[in-house]
C-alpha cells in the first residue's frame, strides 16, 4: 500500500514539473495596448477601387480564444479591413484572462485593425475587468469609417451608457447624417433591453439618426429583428460554449460592402478535441501556473524544489530495488568469498 | 470439486462453436439484409459520432451535428471507425456488422462458461436462448453501445469463471479490461454489476479467495483508463458536457428527474416483470434456476456451478429494478447469466423441467396454428399486432404457421416420453429454431420498419442528394429533420436558423451550389421569406416522424441578394 502512495505521489510530483515546465515554455501576451487594437483613435479606412470592403464580427470569445486562429485563417478570404468584437473577449473580468485571447489576437491578425466593445467581464461595474479592457484596446469606445460607413461602438454593458458618452454618440451620428453615411453601431446589449436615462436613451437616439444596423453580442445565439428602420443583429458565439446549444459552435459575421450594398455573410466551423486541450493548457498555464509563480515566488519554488527531489529520490529507490543484490556466502566453500580468498592466500 | 465437460480444442468442440454461434450468424445476417432503422433508438447519432471522428479527429469527444455532446463514452464508435477503415468508409453496415461481431464474441465466451462447466451441449443451449431471444436479436446488429456493454460484462464474468473452474487459470488482466471498457462503453452500469457480484459472492469464504486473487492485482490500473478519458472528455466538453450529457445519462436517467423528469418514471420490479415477458419462454427456467439453488433440491456439487451466474443474474436485476428509468435493454448485461441458469436448470434439473418444456412447445404449436388459419381465414386483421397482410405474403405466412404449429405438435407428442438431456432434445431445438424463425421473419417482413421501408426511404433520397451534388457545393439544412439524412449526405452539422440562410448563402464560394435540404413546412417557411430565389430539386416522402416530406432546394437568385428583414 505504501508503494502505492508513493507512486501517485511521485506521478503527481512529475505531472506538476511537467505542468510548470510547460507552462514557462509557452510565450506569453506582450502585454500593453494590443498592437493591432483601434479603439484608441479614429481611423479611416479606404474602400478597394469598386467601392468593395469587409469587416468581420465576432461574438462572445470567452473561452473559445483558441480558435481566434482559425478565425482569422478563414476571414482572410474576405480581406477584412478590421475585427470588431462585440462579445465578451475572456472567461473572467481579469487582465490575464483577458490576455488569453489578445494572445491570440496579436499573434495572428497581421493586415488589419481589432476595434471592441466591452461585454459583461468588463463592464465599469468591475474596476479590474474594465482597467483590462482599457489597458488591451486604448478605450471603451471606438470609430472607424469604412467607404461610406460609419462604425461606432458604444459602451452599454452597465444599462445605459454615461451621459457623456451619449452626447458624444449623438455628435457623430450627426455628423455621420451629415456626409450621408451608413452608420453601423456596435454594442454589448441590444438597446432595446436598456433602462431609461431621463427618456434620453441609446434606443431613442438610434431611432432618431435612422441606424441602419445594430451589432450586439451578449445572448449567445444569433438573431435579427428589425425595429423602426434599424435591423439588429445578434452576432453568434465565436468561442464561447451555452449551455443551450451544448458544444456551440464557432461562428462570425462578416459585413461585405458589394455593389452598392451591405451583405452579412455567416461563416461557421466547429469544435475540435485537439484545439480544446490546447485552450485547457494554456488557460492553465498562462492564466494561473504563471501569475502564482510571479505572485508567490518563493512557495513556487520551493514546492517545485520538493517535487523535484522526491521524484528523483523515489526514482532511486526504485532503480535500487530493481537493482539485483551480491550473492551470498556459497554453500560450497562454507564461509564467504573474501575468507575463502585469505585463508586460501 | 470435479470439473464437468471442460471444452477441449478438438472436431467435437468446433462443431459445438459452430453450432452455438448459428443463431447469432443467422440474426445477424437477417439484420444486415433487412430493412434499415436508422432512425430508431438513435442508432444515426452513433453514425453521427464516426464521421465526427474521421472528419475532424474529435476521437475523445466525438460531437452529433458538429454541436452536441455524446451520451454514451465513445468506446462503440471506436469500434466502428475501426471497422469502417477495414470496410472502406464509415457506413451503416459497418456499425451492424461491429454490434454482431460483439454479439458473436458474447455469444461465444456464453458457450464456453457453460460448456467448461455442464458439458458442450449446455454451452451451445445458453448460446441459443441468450441469441434468439427477443432482446438480443432486436439488439444484434443495432447501431447502439447495448452489445459492446454487454461483451464487456459478459468478458469479466469469464475471467470470474475461469478462475473458479482452474484456480490460478483466471485471468486478472481480462478481468479489469472488462470492468474498465465496459465503463467506456455505457458509463458505469456496466462495472457496478460486475464489481456488485464480486461484493456478493464475498460472503462466501472460497469465492473470497478467488475474487480477491483476480481483482487485487496492479491490472486494477486499467481502471486508469476510463478515468483518463473521462477527465479528458470533461476538459474538452466543459461544465455543459457535464450538464447536457453526463448528468441527464447517469443520475437523471436513474432517478427519472431533471431532463428526464418527463420520461415515465417505473416503479421497482417493473424491470423484473419485463425480464419475464422479454426473456420467455427461458425466464420460466432462469426462475427455475434461483429457486432450485435456494431450496437446494439439487445436490450441492451441482449447486457450487450455479453460484456465479444465479449471483450476477441477481446482482444486475436487482440492480437495474431499483432505477425509476427502466427499459428492457437494460436487461441485456445480464441477460447471459440468465440463459446460463436456465441451461444450468435444465441440465440438472428433475423430470418437472422436461415437462415445463414441453408444455412449452404444445402452447407454441396452438399459437401457431390458430395465427396461421386466422392469416389463411383472412382474420389477421382482427388480430392486434399482426397487420395487415396481402396476397402471397398472406398465404406463405399463414401456411407456414401452420406448417410449424404442426410440426411443434408432432414434437412435443414424440419428446413426452424420451430421455435424455433436455438440451439435445427436438423439443428445445424445435423452441429456439422456432424464435429465431419468428424473429426473423417479423424483422425482414412483419415488424413496423419492413411495413413502412423504414430508412429507405430516407437513404434513397439521400443518393439522389449525393448524385446531384459536386465537390465544392455547399449543403444546409432547416426545420426538423432525422440525424440519418445528415449521416447519408455526410454532413454532419444542426439546421441553420431562418435569418441565418441567406447568411450562410453569403459565405458560399462562387462558382459553388447552395442547397437548402429541409421539409415540407420548412419549403413553406423559405418561400415566404425569400419568394423566388429557390428551385426544388427534390421532393421526397418519407414518413419519419411528423415530417413526411424531404425537399432539396437549390439557390437560384444572383448574387448580392439583400440581407432577410
Amino acid at each position: 500500500m505504501k508503494g502505492w502512495c508513493a507512486a501517485v505521489a511521485a506521478a503527481g510530483a512529475a505531472g506538476w514539473l511537467a505542468l510548470c515546465a510547460a507552462a514557462f515554455v509557452v510565450a506569453e501576451a506582450k502585454g500593453g495596448t494590443l498592437a493591432c487594437a483601434g479603439n484608441a483613435t479614429v481611423h479611416e479606412f479606404a474602400a478597394s477601387g469598386n467601392g468593395e470592403w469587409a469587416v468581420v464580427v465576432l461574438g462572445e470569445v470567452a473561452g473559445g480564444f483558441p480558435y481566434l486562429r482559425e478565425v482569422v485563417a478563414r476571414a482572410r478570404r474576405w480581406s477584412p479591413a478590421a475585427f470588431v468584437l462585440v462579445g465578451d473577449a475572456a472567461i473572467k473580468g481579469d487582465a490575464r484572462h483577458l490576455a488569453l485571447a489578445t494572445r491570440e489576437l496579436e499573434r495572428c491578425v497581421a493586415d488589419a485593425r481589432v476595434f471592441a466593445v466591452p461585454g459583461s467581464r468588463e463592464s465599469r461595474s468591475n474596476l479590474e475587468g474594465a482597467q483590462a479592457f482599457l489597458d488591451a484596446f486604448g478605450a471603451r469606445t471606438f470609430d472607424f469609417r469604412i467607404g461610406g460607413t460609419r462604425f461606432l461602438g458604444v459602451d452599454n454593458t452597465t444599462g445605459t451608457p454615461e451621459a457623456d458618452a451619449l452626447a458624444m454618440l449623438e455628435e457623430k451620428l450627426a455628423e455621420a447624417d451629415a456626409v450621408g453615411d451608413e452608420v453601423i453601431v456596435c454594442a454589448y446589449r441590444d438597446p432595446a433591453l436598456t433602462g431609461h436615462d431621463g427618456g434620453h436613451t441609446l434606443a431613442a437616439i438610434l431611432r432618431e439618426y435612422r441606424v441602419e444596423y445594430v451589432f450586439t453580442g451578449e445572448g449567445g445565439k444569433s438573431s435579427l429583428e428589425t425595429r423602426d428602420g434599424t435591423t439588429f443583429v445578434g452576432a453568434p458565439p465565436s468561442g464561447q460554449r451555452t449551455v443551450e446549444t451544448d458544444q456551440t459552435p464557432i461562428s462570425f459575421l462578416v459585413l461585405r460592402h458589394a455593389e452598392g450594398k451591405t451583405h452579412v455573410a455567416l461563416e461557421r466551423f466547429y469544435r475540435k478535441n485537439v484545439t480544446e486541450l490546447e485552450g485547457a493548457f494554456l488557460h492553465l498555464a498562462l492564466a494561473h501556473v504563471r501569475p502564482l509563480a510571479r505572485a508567490r515566488p518563493v512557495p513556487f519554488v520551493v514546492v517545485l524544489a520538493g517535487c523535484a527531489t522526491y521524484l528523483v529520490v523515489w526514482l532511486a529507490r526504485m532503480r535500487r530495488g530493481l537493482t539485483p543484490k551480491p550473492a551470498g556466502p556459497s554453500l560450497r566453500t562454507g564461509g564467504s568469498h573474501s575468507e575463502g580468498r585469505s585463508s586460501g592466500g | 470439486m470435479e470439473v464437468e465437460g471442460k471444452a477441449r480444442t478438438s472436431p467435437a468442440t468446433a462443431g459445438l462453436v459452430a453450432l452455438a454461434l448459428l443463431p447469432a450468424i443467422v440474426g445477424i445476417f437477417a439484420g444486415i439484409v433487412g430493412p434499415e432503422d436508422l432512425d430508431q433508438s438513435a442508432q444515426d447519432k452513433q453514425l453521427l459520432y464516426v464521421l465526427d471522428i474521421r472528419e475532424s479527429g474529435n476521437v475523445v469527444l466525438p460531437l452529433e451535428q458538429g454541436c452536441k455532446s455524446p451520451t454514451k463514452p465513445p468506446l462503440y464508435p471506436w469500434a466502428m471507425t475501426l471497422l469502417g477503415m477495414c470496410m472502406g468508409g464509415p457506413t451503416a453496415a459497418a456499425g451492424k456488422v461491429t454490434a454482431g461481431l460483439m454479439g458473436i464474441a458474447t455469444a461465444w465466451l456464453l458457450f464456453l462458461m457453460a460448456a467448461e462447466r455442464w458439458g458442450g451441449w449446455a454451452g451451445v443451449g445458453a448460446a441459443w436462448m441468450f441469441t434468439v431471444s427477443h432482446i438480443t436479436m432486436g439488439l444484434l446488429t443495432h447501431i447502439r453501445p447495448d452489445m459492446a456493454l454487454a461483451l464487456c460484462v459478459t468478458a469479466a464474468f469469464f475471467a470470474l469463471h475461469r478462475e473458479e473452474i482452474e484456480p490460478g487459470r483466471g485471468s486478472s488482466g481480462l478481468f479489469w479490461a472488462g470492468v474498465s471498457l465496459s465503463v467506456l462503453a455505457k458509463w458505469p452500469v456496466g462495472a457496478i454489476v460486475v464489481l456488485g457480484t464480486c461484493a456478493v459472492l464475498f460472503v462466501s469464504r472460497e469465492w473470497r479467495k478467488r475474487v480477491w486473487r483476480i481483482a487485487a492485482t496492479r491490472w486494477v490500473l486499467l481502471l486508469l483508463l476510463p478515468a483518463g478519458w473521462f477527465a479528458l472528455a470533461c476538459v474538452m466538453g466543459g461544465t455543459e458536457y457535464l450538464k447536457n450529457a453526463v448528468l441527464p445519462e447517469t443520475v437523471e436517467r436513474a432517478l427519472a428527474v431533471g431532463s428526464r423528469a418527463q420520461k415515465k418514471a417505473w416503479w421497482p420490479g417493473y424491470l423484473a416483470l419485463g425480464f419475464l415477458i422479454q426473456f420467455a419462454p427461458w425466464s420460466v427456467f432462469t426462475v427455475g434456476a434461483v429457486v432450485e439453488l435456494v431450496w437446494r433440491r439439487i445436490n450441492a456439487q451441482a449447486r457450487r456451478l450455479a453460484v456465479l451466474p444465479c449471483a450476477w443474474f441477481l446482482t444486475g436485476l436487482v440492480f437495474h429494478n431499483l432505477f425509476r428509468g427502466q427499459r428492457a435493454d437494460y436487461l441485456l448485461p445480464f441477460l447471459p447469466a440468465a440463459a446460463m441458469c436456465a441451461a444450468w436448470v435444465m441440465r440438472e434439473g428433475a423430470k418437472g423441467v422436461r415437462g415445463v418444456l414441453l408444455v412449452m412447445v404444445g402452447l407454441g404449436a396452438v399459437g401457431a396454428a390458430f395465427l396461421g388459419i386466422a392469416a389463411l381465414a383472412g382474420l389477421e386483421r382482427a388480430l392486434p399486432g399482426v397487420g395487415r397482410l396481402f396476397g402471397a405474403t398472406r398465404w406463405g405466412w399463414g401456411g407456414a404457421l401452420v406448417f410449424v404449429g404442426a410440426a411443434l405438435a408432432c414434437v412435443a407428442v414424440a419428446d413426452r416420453r424420451t430421455a435424455g438431456e433436455l438440451l439435445r432434445s427436438r423439443a428445445f431445438r424445435a423452441l429456439t429454431a422456432g424464435f429465431l424463425v419468428i424473429h426473423v421473419f417479423y424483422g425482414l417482413a412483419l415488424s413496423p420498419v419492413a411495413r413502412t421501408g423504414g430508412t429507405a426511404r430516407t437513404r434513397a433520397f439521400a443518393d439522389e442528394v449525393n448524385a446531384l451534388r459536386s465537390e465544392g457545393d455547399e449543403i444546409v439544412f432547416y426545420g426538423a429533420l432525422s440525424k440519418a439524412i445528415r449521416f447519408l449526405v455526410r454532413v454532419n452539422e444542426p439546421a441553420l436558423a431562418l435569418h441565418e440562410i441567406p447568411w450562410r448563402l453569403e459565405a458560399c464560394r462562387d462558382g459553388a451550389r447552395f442547397f437548402v435540404i429541409t421539409t415540407g413546412a420548412g419549403e413553406r417557411e423559405i418561400a415566404e421569406s425569400r419568394a423566388g430565389r429557390f428551385r426544388e430539386v427534390l421532393r421526397r416522402r418519407m414518413d419519419v416522424g411528423e415530417e413526411d416530406v424531404y425537399v432539396l432546394l437549390e439557390f437560384v437568385g444572383g448574387r448580392g441578394m439583400e440581407d432577410a428583414t
